[in-house]
């Protein structure tokens, strides 16, 4: 149990230092954000009273707290560029609320993707005695990792959008208007980003079913007369499934990361888009949001995976007191 | 009960297992002795039908009953696998699955090998089995995981997961190697007493090991095995004394003890007590205690200290080996890095003449660097020592290579050499710069005995050319009885005896030196 | 330091397999084909034609001709060219920064080493992409900043392979015999360890240019990388996605270049990694 407890404290502790480092990176940013959002309308005096509006004149420190305050209400600061109307900017909690379930919904399609053809094909990979087969799946695999996720989605949306019209290209189906075609679009995007991933699971899963099989516990297993199915089921796979768990927080991480590019090449409207149109436009407090959102994904991510870690490893719970 | 008939198996051309034949009785135990890479294990492989996937077996026959376990398909010998035959290994460390619970992996035999089997009646069977190996505690065992049992105790659950199906024959690979001396001997004491036991079914053993004495003591007949092949079988105590072959001669000859190589400097036999204080010392310990860092859990955990080495005082003298004999962790390890100043969490006085020790380790295989060739690894230690001309190296270099019989070697890679001569590069290393003691940490316990029988033999050849001391370290006392003049015996971090070799060998004090001894059973 | 004798003693052969020659010969041609380009390419980078608009591949265009009908293999070797130099420029910077500081941290330990490395895994553990974004949030586009930013960011990675591999081999028998011998801590990080991580260091060399190149195509493709005037395939991909149906060769071929010259260096770095292996 102090496992767990051990790593939820890490946690608790890394979040902090997170929005420390999201806080603080964004004040270090060169140019006056204040400046940048007046444009050609800034005078002294008016610079000065939207900094006091804004509370960009008070100390870094109290800052931070009414920064973090805000965070833990849900209040992320106002957009230096979108307008809720003509009086007030949009606030950022409102401009992400929308484009968040959309790239949740595209991670999670792309994970559960990965896992299945990772599986499939580490777990077939690993049962081939062919020499010839062996290299086929080197070779297929070794190139699905090179390709990047941005030129795969191009040839996806070539080959399935414009020669098979399977789905229109930049088209994006909204969660409003048809749940079907808002699965059916973002299967593609997920797709592109699964494929160089579960290549690289597969290969991490092959290897790790390899070396598992060539330990002793496996020779003690096949003398008490064990089918080879039952080898690989109840022995081997339970070992070599280890050290992917942690690996697999990697590729998620990965995920995470590639809906960024990904979306802007399908035109999905979620916050990686929104991320990298804020930063060609400078709109920092929704830039901050979304790192520090990503940041805490990534983390809590991590976290999961450590106690899954802990369940499945029975070496990991005693050890570690 | 097995005929094994002129049995070969061969990997990639190479013949591994010569025209094997070997027979077992019923009830008999059998001991199948060899270095590594004789073959022995491959044997036993072969009888179980493990054989890996390069190795092909090219004739003969292997007949269980009178059933040819060549002939029968991979089904069949999966059902005679853990009913007829066992196995039990040497790595008793890994041989269990580790995120499996233990008693798991013992009721995985009878799911595995009875159409429809009772969970209770199949749990209770396997508890009473755990109990007859003696592990009494069995719930516990039963409800643990292998990382949470010590290596004697997976080793005991090995082998009632051998015996739950109450095999006609046990394979037994080199079953107490990984095991600390005492535990050995409990381990196979269990065994012969679980073979008497079972009554009307007589179950044969056949025993595999490096180890001559160990055989002779628990196997009824001895087989010698050579490149692949037997070279010569008979009863366990006639193979023993009249040796007929060449090889058995040798291996007999190069068993630790047997020896009487050793000429001990006259007055060396007396050294230990205060008579000697004239004589030259090389170190003088006094009150020393060593101390381990535990490892910390986090950044802001308070380091604490383990005392692995407690108050121990000694003197080395001049042209002496003294012996430190103890089973692992008694902090043997501990003390000679104290000595060598590696540890810096030390308490008490250590004198030395001059500051050149040095040490030869237990694992050849790791302890010299793998990027460098041996003529740059023996000129390392003298640059080191500020040796400026890089003729006067080469000069000694050369020299040494002489002396350690490894002349010609100069461009080699230590991974293009067996054990027995990187111990010799090993040996050089250390002896280059002529030092004055050194420390050498069982140097010979990863070698074969006749490797081990060369190797000795060196270290006292340069000891009389270099007028040097050793601290030689060991868990063999028939080791320890053949290297050196005096002996401290160590349990628990503290020296609780020394004296003279023979006086340690002809009386022992402590009991914990009897049991030593004893375990060493010669 | 004398080193008279220590480079005798280091020159072990390095044995070639199928993996290692197809992959150096790939990456060398496309290094030289990047290399080329930064001082020539058959057309001019910038050269618009009204009349070219769209050419397919032919033998005066080999790979086609864009929407102003700039010659695109030349523009690739362009692109290519900037990818190669940002590559070397982060491998180099972060790789040398990687090794001294797992090098000291990961022979010396310590309280220091266990703060830098929770700091460091801390960092190792977000996706490089999304940490080249927040720094080039900070400092702005540009090639420039591209290669700043993903030199920074690619030193963690570098720093936990390259201290595990010391902590691994300080504590190896053979290190503990050159302490004992009075060799110097330098000297034993640096010419008793060092070649005995070396081929995992390339290893990790071979990944960090990958990464290094799909980072940079990557933050090219979304606009916030290398910015015009200077050619990047990344940025060409973003502009061809508009005219695929028109002239797929425009997307096809700058893409290929990517795809090729990564395998290339996985190839590489499977190589040596099955030679480890032997």
């Amino acid at each position: 149990m102090k496992y767990f407890a051990k790593k939820t404290l890490t946690l608790i502790i890394t979040l902090f230092m997170i929005s420390i480092a999201t806080f603080f990176v964004f004040q270090i940013i060169p140019g006056d954000a204040v400046a940048n959002m007046l444009g050609t309308e800034a005078t002294p005096e008016r610079e000065e009273a939207l900094r006091q509006q804004l509370g960009l004149d008070k100390p870094i420190p109290v800052r931070y707290a009414a920064w973090i305050k805000g965070v833990a209400h849900g209040d992320f600061g106002r957009s230096y560029r979108y307008a809720e109307n003509m009086n007030e900017m949009m606030s950022v909690s409102r401009l992400i609320g929308d484009k968040l379930p959309v790239t949740l919904t595209l991670a999670v399609l792309s994970l559960i993707m990965t896992v299945i053809l990772g599986f499939f094909i580490g777990i077939v990979w690993a049962g081939c005695k062919s020499r010839t087969l062996d290299a086929v799946f080197g070779i297929i695999t070794q190139g699905a990792m090179a390709v990047p996720s941005f030129f795969l989605g191009i040839l996806i949306i070539f080959f399935f959008g414009i020669i098979l019209r399977m789905f229109t290209p930049g088209q994006y189906v909204s969660y409003h208007d048809s749940v079907a075609g808002f699965f059916g679009y973002l299967i593609f995007p997920a797709f592109a980003m699964a494929v160089p991933k579960s290549a690289m699971a597969a290969r991490f899963l092959r290897n790790a079913i390899l070396e598992q099989g060539g330990l002793d516990y496996v020779r003690t297993a096949k003398s008490k007369g064990c089918t080879d199915r039952r080898i690989m089921w109840r022995h081997i796979l339970r070992n070599a499934i280890i050290p992917v768990i942690t690996f697999m927080g990697t590729v998620i991480a990965e995920i995470v990361a590639g809906s960024i590019v990904v979306e802007q090449v399908f035109s999905v409207p979620g916050i990686g888009r929104l991320l990298v149109s804020s930063i060609s436009t400078r709109d920092f407090p929704v830039v901050q949001t979304l790192i520090l959102y990503i940041a805490v994904a990534v983390m809590v991510v991590y976290y999961i995976v450590d106690i899954v870690y802990g369940i499945v490893d029975p070496r990991m719970r005693s050890n570690e007191d | 009960m097995l005929q094994i008939n002129n049995f070969s198996v061969g990997i990639k051309e190479k013949i591994i297992v010569d025209s094997l034949t070997l027979e077992i009785g019923d009830g008999e135990v059998v001991g199948l002795v060899g270095e590594s890479g004789s073959g022995k294990s491959m044997t036993a492989l072969g009888i179980m039908g493990l054989l890996p996937h390069t190795a092909e077996v090219m004739s003969g026959e292997i007949l269980l009953d009178s059933e040819n376990l060549l002939a029968k398909s991979a089904q069949e010998m999966r059902n005679l696998r853990g009913r007829d035959i066992s196995m039990i290994f040497q790595e008793p460390m890994t041989s269990l699955n580790p995120t499996m619970k233990v008693g798991k992996q013992l009721m995985e035999v009878f799911a595995v090998h009875s159409d429809k089997y009772l969970k209770d009646e199949a749990k209770n069977k396997v508890l009473e089995v755990l109990k007859s190996v003696g592990l009494n505690d069995s719930q516990r065992v039963f409800d643990s995981y292998p990382h949470e049992l010590s290596g004697g105790m997976r080793q005991r659950a090995m082998i009632a997961m051998a015996m739950l199906l109450r095999p006609k024959l046990l394979i037994a690979d080199e079953p107490t190697t990984a095991l600390d001396v005492t535990v050995q001997k409990q381990i196979l004491d269990m065994l012969t007493e679980l073979k008497e036991r079972e009554g009307g079914q007589k179950m044969s053993i056949l025993f595999i090991t490096h180890d001559l004495e160990l055989a002779r003591h628990f196997c009824d007949r001895i087989a010698v095995m050579k490149d692949g092949a037997i070279v010569e079988q008979g009863e366990a105590a006639r193979v023993m004394d009249e040796p007929s072959h060449e090889y058995t001669k040798k291996l007999i000859e190069a068993v630790p003890g047997r020896r009487t190589g050793r000429k001990h400097h006259a007055d060396n036999n007396i050294v230990g007590s205060s008579r000697d204080a004239k004589r030259d010392k090389v170190m003088s310990v006094s009150g020393l205690s060593a101390y381990y860092k535990n490892k910390r859990k986090g950044v802001f955990d308070r380091q604490t200290l383990m005392k692995a080495v407690d108050d121990v005082s000694f003197d080395v003298y001049k042209v002496e080996v003294l012996g430190l004999v103890g089973e692992s962790g008694c902090g043997k390890t501990s003390l000679s890095k104290a000595l060598l100043g590696v540890n810096p969490d030390v308490r008490g006085n250590i004198e030395r003449k001059s500051t050149s020790a040095r040490m030869i380790f237990q694992d050849p295989y790791s302890s010299l660097n793998p990027s460098y060739t041996i003529g740059w690894l023996l000129e390392e230690p003298l640059r080191a020592a500020g040796v400026r001309s890089a003729q006067e190296r080469q000069r000694r270099v050369n020299d040494m290579l002489k002396m350690i019989d490894m002349e010609g070697y100069n461009d080699r890679y230590p991974g293009e050499l067996s054990g027995g001569q990187r111990q010799r590069v090993s040996i050089g290393q250390a002896l280059i710069t002529e030092p004055e003691l050194v420390i050498a940490d069982e140097p010979v316990s990863a070698l074969d005995v006749t490797i081990q029988a060369q190797i000795m033999e060196l270290m006292l050849k340069m000891q009389e050319k270099m007028g040097l001391s050793y601290i030689f370290i060991s868990h063999d006392m028939n080791v320890i009885s053949q290297m050196c003049d005096r002996v401290m015996v160590m349990k628990s971090g503290s020296i609780i005896e020394s004296g003279s070799t023979e006086e340690i060998f002809a009386h022992p004090r402590e009991e914990y030196t009897k049991k030593l001894l004893d375990a060493a059973w010669r | 330091m004398k080193t008279d004798n220590t480079a005798k003693g280091r020159t072990k052969r390095i044995r070639m397999n199928g993996y290692l020659t197809a992959g150096l010969i790939i990456t060398g041609f496309f290094v030289l084909l990047g290399i080329i380009g930064m001082f020539w390419t058959p057309y001019s980078t910038t050269a618009m034609s009204a009349s070219e608009k769209f050419a397919a591949p032919s033998l005066a265009h080999l790979m086609g001709t864009d929407n102003f009908g700039r010659d695109i293999l030349s523009r690739v070797m362009k692109g290519l060219g900037t990818t190669v130099m940002v590559g070397v420029l982060v491998v180099l910077v972060s790789g040398t920064a990687g090794l001294v500081i797992g090098a000291l941290t990961g022979y010396f330990g310590g309280i220091v080493d266990e703060v830098i490395m929770r700091i460091n895994d801390a960092l190792n553990s977000f996706p490089s992409i999304l940490m080249a974004l927040v720094v080039v949030s900070i400092l702005g586009t540009g090639s420039r900043n591209v290669i700043i930013a993903l030199s920074i960011v690619f030193i963690p990675s570098f720093v936990r392979v390259v201290r595990s591999e010391y902590m691994r081999c300080r504590n190896a028998d053979y290190i503990t015999n050159a302490r004992l011998m009075g060799v110097s801590r330098i000297r034993i990080m640096f010419v008793h360890i060092l070649p005995n991580i070396m081929s995992t260091f390339l290893v990790a060399v071979t990944v960090g240019f990958n990464n290094a190149i799909l980072a940079e195509s990557g933050l090219s493709y979304l606009g916030i990388g290398v910015q015009p005037p200077d050619a990047s395939l990344g940025k060409m991909l973003s502009d061809a996605q508009g005219y695929l149906f028109k002239a797929p060769w425009y997307a096809v071929f700058p893409g290929l270049t990517i795809v090729l010259f990564v395998l290339g260096f996985s190839l590489i770095g499977e190589g040596i990694q099955r030679n480890n292996r032997r």
